[in-house]
């Protein structure tokens, strides 16, 4: 269950950089189409890519504190 | 009447098999069936586990000639006793396919948006989520992620409850 809670908290990291880098590349898209290509969409747009990802992150986090509270209750 | 023959009807009497008897011990079955024809004898530590399985004393298992008369039925209103409390084994696998299963799911839905998100890296115009309007579509690449995001949660919440004692 330890070794559980480490995989979970490294796999939130790893969910967090992966959310940033994907957000931040499409948030510069989306400026440069609104900005040079005409797009409606504002590059405010690239936010909903992140809820998948915050879902994502925030089950991890929630599994690593589990399996470490059922490593102490042990 | 001797240990081994001992060992045989309070099984009997128990109903349970060799198996599940060896399961609970966390002995072989073989043991089981070596204990019970004679061929050895349990060492102390399997002779307390077993007493207390069978809830009798060791004196009874191991000194007097007779087996003591099997408890009267619990009524409905009896308090089930600490032995009643632990797990069985049928639970137990149960509760091992529930964490694995569990742990599948979870994973599997992280693997999809980590996936997805380096393809999207790679191929960023099959990947994207808006289309030439430049507004968010919920086509195949968007259902991908939220079914990951699904799978997440559904795999989170099957290892939590196979994980409750």
């Amino acid at each position: 269950m330890k070794k559980l809670s480490t995989v979970f908290k490294i796999l939130a990291i790893l969910l967090s950089d992966v959310m940033c880098a994907r957000v931040a590349y499409t948030y510069s898209a989306h400026e440069w189409g609104q900005k040079y290509a005409g797009w409606s969409a504002g590059p405010q747009v690239a936010f909903f890519l992140a809820i998948p990802y915050l879902i994502g992150m925030i089950v991890c986090i929630l599994l690593a504190w589990f399996c470490k509270k059922r490593t102490a209750a042990k | 009447m001797t240990l081994s023959e001992k060992l045989y009807t309070l099984r009997k009497q128990h109903t349970l098999s060799q198996e599940q008897l060896a399961e609970v011990l966390g002995v072989s079955r073989q043991a089981v069936s070596k204990w019970e024809t004679g061929q050895s004898v349990p060492d102390t530590e399997k002779l307390i586990a077993i007493s207390e399985q069978y809830r009798i004393s060791l004196d009874d298992l191991l000194k007097h000639d007779t087996l003591p008369q099997p408890a009267a039925p619990q009524t409905e209103t009896a308090i089930p006793s600490e032995e009643d409390a632990k797990p069985k084994p049928v639970d137990q696998a149960a509760a091992r396919i529930g964490r694995i299963l569990g742990l599948l799911f979870c994973i599997g839905g992280i693997l999809v948006l980590l996936i997805h998100a380096v393809l999207f890296f790679f191929f960023p115009a099959q990947y994207q989520l808006t289309g030439g309007s430049s507004m968010i579509m919920l086509d195949g690449n968007a259902i991908f992620m939220l079914l990951g995001a699904a799978a997440i949660i559904l795999g989170a919440i099957l290892f939590v409850r196979a994980s409750k004692p």
